[in-house]
């Protein structure tokens, strides 16, 4: 009789899964070895939390959940965080954890850790199979789980007795998962929101991370065309929509665009669709109420009123509630709010105009961003770690193709962007991946450089390199009265040294075009490549600068500009 | 301390799989809503859970507790009723929701 791990191998191979992320170790090797003579093929990372994060952006670029197998105790726990990253980033995959035998449970065996326990409520669901003809209805419905509705991560916990078990097939049984039925749109919701929508003055619509996941681009640029509505994003919601569309005024918030942050300021009707409002995105709730009125469409029935309480709350999948909304629009319907968009858009003119004749010697950021812009294609895969060069990122970074945007949002997870990196190489070996890092970033989880000779995953890698964490160092600076603490990093590996251990090219670029030339060449001829570009931590302030529970027209602007965010234009606000 | 009024919430959750795991998860969320738990009841002895609890809090507190918990997927069903109004229920479960 085939033991339990057996028939869950067999059973992945027939559900068309042909790799696993992961690390081995003591309690998981019953199902390692049941690997041994499939197809699935194994990628050993050099730390659990790479593995999950890259299988995070996998299930990212694919839509679909990798399976990420660790063994018990500190296999299990270094897990934790990358469940926390999944959930928040509403991205599917599914983790196997090994186990101690079930005779041992409670008795502190050596590496035995209770991560049902620990990951219950980083998850959107878990499986403590304690049957051996459980473990593979366990997964199939762990795998339906993370892509049901909303997707996230399922963890099965899986003790070592049960995965050796003979099982008769006739032994297995259906687990009964009470599935989430998404309801049909509200038709008469819809209706009324679309009402406030036509009768006001300066719509906008605020995309979050959800019209990703629903695939409804399309809808949300048709609808703004149609009502001539600018379009602002959350940070996921960055990846959502083609930034060089000219509704597109980009993500608003603490490191938001100006344009994207006059565009809130002004409206008075805001269609949010796919985001939980988050407080980086809108700064103060009480004010972002104030004087508008809020449409949420969403999902998920618990985000409706979570943070922002709406006027119109619309439970249902992004695409169907928008493509419903554009059926019902007049067909005689003109394009209005012109002077609204163009005053937005003067804004970003102005700005890029400042930013353009400040004198900046050596690397700025926005600039370093804009060269690798122009030399990685349209269709390059991104990621980001988690720091300034990620705000920077969501300021000056425009993504062409939606879905090509993969950055932790949510949980802010330094370590994110390599692992991210190699996920997406992985899932998309023929599209060039970037990862945009920072030095405090690269250095938590770069030792799973070690998968790019390994498994021929030629990524590039650009640290932003200003020797410090940065973020928390403008933090210190702006409202800290400048105390700074516990941010520098006095002694910093060489990263040239570091490429070249893992047998990866590394480059030091001293001006523009080295750095352009040396990513064109990467690009080329598909070759691994890390870049380590120095900027100045005593200039590398990401401005526009909103504090952490300001409102919008709180926000910081670089020393020497300045523009009224408050729209006069038609008598609006005076 | 919470301020609101009173509600009861009746939650059904599935006996098949490690309930006790299903009464955790539950747990993990009605910790973390705002609302004040005065009394609690978790009946395992058939072949669903039954969890009855009085609960203080704001409705759209209470409410949001009611949405996460209904997320759950061994959540059978979950509704919540004022306690002093019995009439004015609201279930939740699979998906509508209903007002009586």
């Amino acid at each position: 009789m085939p033991r339990a791990v057996d028939l869950l191998a067999r059973e992945m191979e027939r559900m068309g899964v042909d790799k696993v992320f992961g690390i081995i170790g003591g309690q998981i090797m019953p199902f390692f070895d049941a690997l041994y003579n499939t197809n699935i093929k194994v990628y050993m990372f050099r730390h659990e939390q790479g593995a999950i994060h890259a299988a995070d952006a996998y299930g990212r670029v694919t839509r679909r959940p990798m399976t990420v197998v660790v063994t018990s105790g500190p296999g299990a726990t270094n897990l934790v965080t990358g469940l926390a990253n999944a959930m928040m980033d509403s991205s599917p995959l599914i983790a196997i954890t090994g186990q101690v035998p079930t005779v041992f449970f409670g008795r502190d065996a050596f590496q035995e850790t209770d991560i049902v326990g620990t990951s219950m409520p980083i998850t959107k669901h878990t499986f403590m199979v304690k049957k051996p003809e459980d473990l593979v209805p366990a997964y199939k419905a762990a795998y339906e789980i993370s892509i049901d509705g909303r997707p996230g991560p399922v963890l099965i916990d899986t003790p070592r007795d049960v995965q050796l078990s003979e099982v008769r097939n006739s032994g297995i049984r259906e687990l009964r998962v009470y599935r989430k039925i998404v309801p049909e749109p509200d038709l008469s919701l819809i209706s009324y929101a679309l009402k406030l929508l036509l009768n006001a003055e300066r719509p906008i619509m605020l995309v979050g991370g959800g019209v990703c996941w629903s695939g409804a681009t399309n809808e949300v640029l048709t609808l703004a065309e149609l009502i001539g509505m600018p379009i602002v994003t959350t940070l996921p919601g960055k990846n959502c929509v083609p930034g060089n569309h000219p509704l597109v005024m980009g993500p608003a918030g603490m490191h938001g665009r100006l344009e994207a942050d006059a565009a809130l300021i002004n409206a008075d009707v805001i269609l949010a669709v796919g985001t939980r409002f988050s407080d980086r995105t809108v700064g103060n709730f009480n004010e972002f109420r104030r004087g508008r009125k809020i449409i949420h469409i969403d999902i998920d029935r618990s985000e409706i009123g979570k943070n922002v309480k709406p006027e119109v709350g619309i439970v249902g999948d992004a695409k169907a509630v928008l493509s419903m909304m554009i059926g019902m629009v007049p067909k005689a319907l003109e394009r209005r709010h012109d002077d609204f968009i163009r005053w937005l858009r003067s804004i970003k003119e102005s700005y890029e105009e400042y930013r353009s004749k400040v004198p900046f010697e050596g690397f700025a950021p926005w600039r370093v961003l804009k060269v690798l812009r122009e030399v990685m294609p349209p269709h390059a895969i991104t990621t980001t770690g988690v720091g300034s060069h990620q705000m920077w990122s969501e300021l000056h970074w425009d993504v062409y193709v939606p879905g090509t945007f993969i950055t932790s949002a949510g949980l802010g997870t330094m370590g994110f962007g390599i692992p991210a990196a190699l996920g997406a190489k992985i899932a998309r070996p023929d599209v060039p991946v970037l990862d945009i890092d920072g030095d405090g970033s690269f250095q938590m989880t770069m030792q799973n450089l070690a998968l790019v000779r390994e498994y021929n995953l030629p990524i590039i890698v650009a640290i932003f390199d200003n020797s410090t964490l940065m973020l928390v160092r403008h933090w210190q600076v702006m409202l800290y009265s400048r105390r700074i603490i516990a941010v520098d990093f006095n002694v910093n590996p060489d990263f040239m040294k570091i490429a070249e251990a893992y047998g990866i090219e590394g480059v030091r670029p001293s001006n523009y075009d080295e750095l352009r030339a040396s990513v064109a060449r990467a690009v080329r001829n598909n070759e691994p490549l890390i870049i380590d570009i120095t900027i100045d931590r005593e200039r590398d302030f990401v401005l526009p600068f909103v504090p952490s529970g300001k409102w919008l027209e709180e926000v910081i602007m670089p020393e020497g500009f300045h523009v009224n965010l408050r729209y006069v234009g038609d008598g609006y606000g005076k | 301390m919470v301020m609101g009024s009173d509600f009861s919430i009746e939650l059904t959750m599935s006996n098949e799989v490690n309930p006790l795991d299903a009464v955790v998860r539950a747990m993990n969320i009605i910790r973390r809503g705002k609302i004040a738990i005065n009394h609690i009841v978790i009946d395992m002895s058939d072949s669903v859970i039954r969890i009855s609890m009085a609960v203080r809090g704001e409705e759209d507190e209470v409410r949001w507790v009611c949405n996460k918990l209904d997320k759950l997927y061994d959540t059978v069903n979950v509704k919540y009723m004022p306690i002093e109004l019995q009439a004015n229920m609201v279930v939740m479960g699979n998906g509508k929701n209903i007002q009586r």
